[in-house]
């Protein structure tokens, strides 16, 4: 059955099945439990899909009650026009919450996402004559389907239910389309590993804030919901207990999952007024019951089923994977593989000085590096090459001094930015994500010149399709001049050593950038692998790309390079040919050794 | 206007002398194990409920009872890092964050079954009448907390500096598997460090709740004005924290005085916000920027 | 031979009685009342007193022979936390699950109000016995019916206290940041301004978490007001107390049913002293239906009841006094209209519904002086 199929046949279920118990109570149960789903979805785009560990963010769905009743009661918007409106609103107070946050890292993020919820909950609190203060606001009013009069008996309860899990299913097909789309992918990079992503020319905090804002809109949609059903918002609905029960129903029901969100609220929505019978200890019986799942289930409710239908795949028809395109000759096309970000072009260092707190990394460092040439950087450890290629792909401001690409001034641009002109490098230690595929780490790599307008996803449109398209192909292309299509669907993290290496230099081919840099990309690779190595940046030579190294393997640097740059204690200390080097006395002596000349 | 100011200023060191107890139990999980315990506030509410048991079910002193409560919160801390915290070392951190909250919904309802939902008060031997000095009023009750309070934060952090156990336990919040190689059990310090965490809110709650009374959501709001401590500290640094509790304790006294009650608990927050803004490593000089 | 021997009376009695009390057993049919109340949360204790008068009421009620047709009254009680939503969920499972007839949500104003959108829809009766909101009687719910007082009706007895010293020039004040605590502030002010009383210096809400007032208190005392109106709950009420000494703030004092606390006259006797209260009842009222209560309870519970008990007590007995009045059979429109009707003498005066199901019953105000508390109106 198609995955579409699947969808509407449950989410029929979940429409029906209390009508089967006419119950109000039963029925009023399970409405707020989807109504609520809506705060899990968005708390997981943020949480789950973008990894921003945003701990005070179902304040949005409390934010979208309260917008959308003071919308409908002071400002007399018809209901159907004040939710919407309401989760625009809670849309609005997330921008202004995630700007700051996003500035802090780690921890501090979290922490203030929690402070900022907890201002928000004594805003409602105190300022009365918005909110009401802590008396809150009744009568707000019902959400209605159809007019009393001409409602042929269906009970509000079944037409609340049945807007709510249509909405719930637009929702989820838009979020499907956004996540399969370079946004998803995008989200799911920063996610995974930001540093990397940012140096794929992706803007994170763009990307972060996107996400932290649908997610926003979304749960205060759900809020708008739950106001109109319920007709009373207070205080309570902005406080730590929904803040609680949505992470509970999130990470239960199951993160980075479509259906996740949905079981978890459906679960554990019903769960506390089931545990009712033991009316005092519900909440000690609820607490035991999340511990248990959380030590047992770490996937949640959706990994269970995942691995359940993992399971019958594997026992089944055997892979459901279409066969795997064959790609021939892949390395006289290493052109074709990904369109070009820009002309390749040169690049100068000029001056170029780095310090941090005492200790300098560079001292005035000049050199310039001619499209087409492979030009190897060496020198002892310590001497300031990595961060060399941190300032010029922007992970590191310089202190002084300037670097220009293609004639522009790039020095202190953010890693993102000098992406987009066509710079990409690889990593000292290997850098994947880790989670994701080994074709979908390729395809985050797409994100510069793939189609990354939202509109364009949601409705598929030529543009986006052909697009991802040309991704696919060259996700296939690249992995097949790494030799790694057999790979495709293997985590990148669980990949062999040499695997991964691999797998970055198709990532570094799959942006379409003409400037790479490669850091140590021989490191750990035995002779045949390098041999592999170097076969392949020749080709990347006469393809017309530039290539800066990194090595500390003389053979491969001699034999390959067509120059040679020579860095020690932050100075430069030669530039020139290969041959020239190994004879260069202060080269000998700062690093080579007698007897190189044999290389 | 200036005398009230300034007892605000003397009232909130005070308080904000406790707040940094509460908010050093925290540090030392979160700063140091990088574990987000969300139970923390509970086991600063089961201080001071072992501390009611201790002096009015058991008839124990007050001091022998706080000590007691200490004892008795050190071994919940212990039993929940071994039953919720443990099993998910290798998990992300944020799931140790929801098991450390279903563990405090448990703890905060095993209370109300076992004591009731009301309020407890726990009876002091200190009398109300004030100490007077110059314009200043003061109670030796809140002296008397002041210097308990200082006393352990001062312990705690030569405790860190210049034991072995210390050591070890620094050692591990930098790089638990340099640790192991050093051959530090870090099961075992893990286990003491949640220990010592769990007595030092435990003794933040017995001290508290002597001087006001006990119940089984007070544990909630500390937690997180604790969380801004911790974090407007630097994690992991002692007198940060003790720094940032003073100095919380003394902008909520002055917001009581000259705002309103209802905005205290705000500063705590927008006190945090606005040094994380400006100053991301916190306040102390140690502190480090980040996780 | 006699037939009718003593002893073959005797069994024969017996015999009787146990068939006709089995039969009698299996007869009974019981009327359920739903309570939702904060059985945890900050308003846990005022529940449990509430609830305990409303048993020793339904002890009365059974009796004496229950609410006619020989049906028993029966309580079902279920905890909303204090939480609207909460409320509404409870109100829903008592009407459809446990199949109440009547409901009380109570405690605080804002989950019986929550709760109105449901008996409303669902036509059942509902009757709030605690909630002092003046908004409570404003939904437009023809089903809901408030038995007791109001506070604005509070803060008319509290005025009239205040209003009487004449020396009372500025008064400053402090309650709950919870819906109570906000309209008791605002009727009472309004009812001090109406009666041309003293000026309202200073008004402050204090959040349930708060443990430590002397920053309060000392705002306060700078501001040196003539009399302090404290409506702080127990035990903070306590703190304040021993606090208001240790920053040397001493005015007259002024509050609500909070300061009518045994444990706190007990702790803080001489710290009471002179204080004046408003109430909605005290086992200090000396009329015939606080007596029968009192009896009651003490009977069943031995201890004084007090305020919230008597509260219960009363919702209790009106209920009991309407399902009388409708007679068997479940009409809700009959019990409606039944209860539009009552007229019951309760212990904290007449009870009876307006047009709007308000009973509006009048506060009193007590006075603590020598150790006991005195009823001043």
């Amino acid at each position: 059955m198609s995955r579409a199929a699947t969808w509407l046949a449950w989410l029929l279920a979940l429409a029906a099945l209390p009508a089967l118990m006419p119950n109000p109570y039963v029925q009023y149960v399970v409405n707020s439990a989807l109504i609520l789903a809506f705060a899990t979805i968005g708390l997981n785009i943020i949480f789950g899909y973008a990894g921003q560990h945003a701990f005070g963010f179902p304040v949005f769905f409390g934010v979208g009650a309260y917008a959308s009743a003071l919308l409908s009661i002071d400002a007399a918007l018809p209901v159907g026009l004040a939710i919407p409106a309401g989760a625009l609103v809670a849309g609005g107070i997330s921008a202004l919450i995630g700007f700051p946050s996003f500035r802090l890292r780690g921890i501090y993020f979290g922490v203030a996402t929690i402070a900022f919820s907890y201002v928000i909950y004594i805003i409602a609190q105190n300022w009365v004559d918005l909110t009401h203060g802590p008396m809150g606001i009744p009568l707000v009013p019902p959400l209605h389907l159809l007019p009393d009069r001409a409602a042929f008996g269906v009970s509000r309860d079944v037409q609340t239910r049945l807007i709510v899990v249509s909405t719930i299913a637009i929702v989820i097909f838009m979020l499907d389309r956004i996540l399969r789309s370079p946004i998803g992918r995008a989200w799911l990079a920063i996610r995974e590993n930001e540093n990397l992503a940012s140096s794929l020319g992706i803007a994170p905090l763009r990307y972060q804030m996107a996400a932290f804002v649908t997610g926003a809109v979304i749960s205060g949609l759900g809020g708008g919901f739950y106001a109109h059903y319920v007709g009373f918002v207070s205080p309570t609905e902005l406080g730590f207990h929904y803040i609680g029960v949505v992470f509970i129903m999130l990470i239960a029901g199951g993160t980075s999952t479509l259906a996740g969100p949905l079981i978890g609220s459906v679960v554990f929505g019903v769960l506390p007024e089931l545990l009712r019978v033991a009316e005092m200890a519900r909440n000690l019986l609820l607490g035991v019951i999340l511990l248990l799942c959380i030590v047992a289930m770490p996937e949640g409710l959706a990994g269970i089923w995942k691995r359940l239908q993992a399971a019958r795949a594997r026992h089944g028809r055997g892979s459901l994977d279409a066969p795997i395109p064959v790609v021939t000759h892949v390395e006289e096309k290493i052109a074709q593989i990904a369109p070009s970000l820009s002309t390749s072009g040169s690049l100068e260092i000029r001056d170029l000085t780095k310090q941090f707190d005492g200790l300098t990394a560079l001292q005035d460092v000049s050199f310039s590096i001619q499209t087409g040439e492979v030009v190897g950087l060496i020198g002892p450890n310590g001497a300031g090459k990595t961060t060399l290629f941190n300032v010029i792909t922007g992970v590191l401001p310089p202190t002084s001094g300037s670097v220009f690409y293609c004639g522009r001034e790039i020095g202190g641009n953010t890693p993102h930015a000098i992406a987009a002109l066509g710079i990409t490098r690889t990593y000292q230690i290997t850098s994947v994500f880790p989670e994701l595929t080994a074709a979908e780490n390729v395809m985050v790599a797409t994100h510069l010149w793939s189609c990354h307008n939202p509109f364009a996803a949601l409705v598929r449109s030529k543009r986006f399709r052909t697009a991802e398209a040309a991704v696919g192909r060259t996700a296939e292309m690249a992995l097949a001049l790494v030799g790694l299509q057999a790979s495709r669907h293997i985590p990148a993290g669980v990949l062999s050593y040499g695997d991964q290496r691999r797998l970055e230099v198709a990532v570094a081919l799959a942006t379409g950038a003409r400037f790479i840099l490669l850091d140590e990309p021989a490191a750990g690779l035995n002779a045949g692998e390098t041999e592999e190595l170097c076969g392949l940046i020749r080709r990347l030579r006469s393809a017309g790309f530039t290539v800066v190294v990194i090595e500390h393997d003389m053979r491969m640097v001699m034999r390959l390079c067509d120059r040679i740059i020579v860095i020690n204690y932050g100075r430069k200390i030669f530039d020139g040919s290969p041959k020239e080097a190994a004879v260069h006395p202060e080269v000998v002596d700062a690093y080579l050794g007698a007897g190189t000349s044999n290389a | 206007m200036l005398e009230l100011a300034f007892q605000q200023v003397v009232n909130g060191l005070l308080v904000g002398a406790i707040y940094a107890l509460m908010a050093l139990g925290l540090m030392v999980i979160l700063g140091i194990l990088r574990i987000i315990n969300m139970a923390q506030g509970e086991l600063y509410m089961l201080g001071g409920y072992f501390c009611y048991f201790a002096s009015v079910t058991l008839g124990v002193g007050y001091v022998p009872a706080i000590i007691l409560a200490m004892i008795a919160t050190a071994g919940v801390g212990v039993l929940m890092e071994r039953l919720a915290v443990r099993p998910l070392l290798r998990r992300p951190f944020y799931m140790v964050f929801l098991s450390t909250f279903a563990v405090s919904m448990i703890l905060e309802n095993a209370a109300e079954l076992i004591w009731g939902p009301d309020p407890q008060n726990i009876p002091s031997p200190f009398s109300s009448s004030p100490i007077i000095i110059g314009p200043i009023f003061l109670t030796s009750q809140k002296l008397f907390i002041f210097a308990v309070a200082l006393v352990t934060i001062v312990s705690f952090a030569a405790f860190l500096r210049w034991t072995r156990v210390g050591m070890a336990i620094r050692a591990l919040a930098r790089d638990r598997d340099a640790a192991l190689l050093m051959g530090i059990n870090a099961d075992r310090i893990q286990s003491i460090t949640f220990g010592i965490g769990a007595a030092l809110s435990g003794a933040a709650g017995a001290l508290l709740g002597a001087m006001f009374n006990v119940y089984p959501t007070m544990g909630q709001l500390p937690l997180l004005k604790g969380f801004a401590l911790v974090v407007m500290g630097g994690m992991g640094s002692v007198s940060g924290v003790f720094v940032a509790g003073l100095m919380l304790g003394v902008a909520e006294g002055l917001t009581a005085g000259f705002l309103s009650i209802g905005y205290v608990d705000l500063v705590a927050f927008a006190t945090m916000l606005v040094v994380l803004l400006i100053r991301p490593q916190g306040l102390s000089k140690w502190g480090k920027s980040g996780v | 031979m006699k037939v009718f021997t003593p002893l073959r009376m005797k069994l024969a009695i017996v015999a009787c009685s146990v068939l006709l009390g089995g039969s009698l057993a299996n007869a009974v049919e019981t009327v359920k009342l739903g309570i939702g109340l904060s059985m945890t949360g900050p308003l846990a204790f005022l529940s449990q007193q509430y609830l305990q008068g409303m048993k020793a009421a339904v002890e009365v009620v059974n009796k004496a022979g229950g609410v006619g047709g020989g049906r028993m009254l029966e309580l079902v009680v279920r905890d909303h936390k204090g939480v609207p939503s909460e409320a509404v969920a409870v109100t829903k499972r008592l009407i459809e699950e446990d199949k109440a007839t009547i409901v009380d949500i109570d405690l605080p104003s804002t989950v019986a109000i929550a709760a109105e959108a449901v008996t409303k829809e669902s036509k059942v009766p509902q009757i709030a016995g605690f909630t002092f909101a003046p908004a409570a009687v404003q939904q437009g719910n023809t089903f809901f019916f408030r038995a007791c007082t109001t506070s604005d009706l509070i803060g008319d007895a509290l005025a009239q206290s205040i209003v009487a010293d004449k020396n009372n020039k500025t008064i400053a004040m402090l309650a709950p940041n919870d819906d109570y605590g906000r309209s008791a502030i605002k009727s009472l002010s309004e009812a001090i301004a109406r009666a041309g009383g003293p000026k309202v210096v200073y008004a402050d809400y204090y959040e349930r978490t708060q443990s430590d007032f002397s920053a309060v208190l000392l705002k306060m005392k700078s501001l040196n007001p003539d009399s302090l109106f404290i409506d702080v709950r127990w035990p903070a009420s306590l703190t304040v107390l021993k606090q208001m000494v240790e920053v040397g703030l001493k005015k007259p004092l002024f509050s609500s049913v909070n300061f009518y606390n045994a444990k706190l006259a007990e702790q803080a006797g001489l710290l009471l002293e002179g204080a004046q209260m408003s109430v909605a009842w005290a086992p200090v009222f000396t009329d015939p239906a606080s007596v029968e209560f009192v009896k009651a309870y003490e009977a069943m519970f031995k201890q004084t009841p007090d305020d919230s008990a008597s509260l219960g007590w009363t919702t209790t007995m009106v209920a009991a006094q309407a399902l009388k009045a409708a007679g068997p059979g479940f009409d809700s429109e009959a019990l409606r209209k039944a209860l539009s009707n009552v007229n019951y003498k309760s212990p904290q005066g007449p009870v009876k519904f307006d047009a709007k199901g308000d009973a509006s019953v009048a506060a009193h105000v007590l006075r603590f002086k020598d150790g006991g508390y005195q009823l001043v109106r």
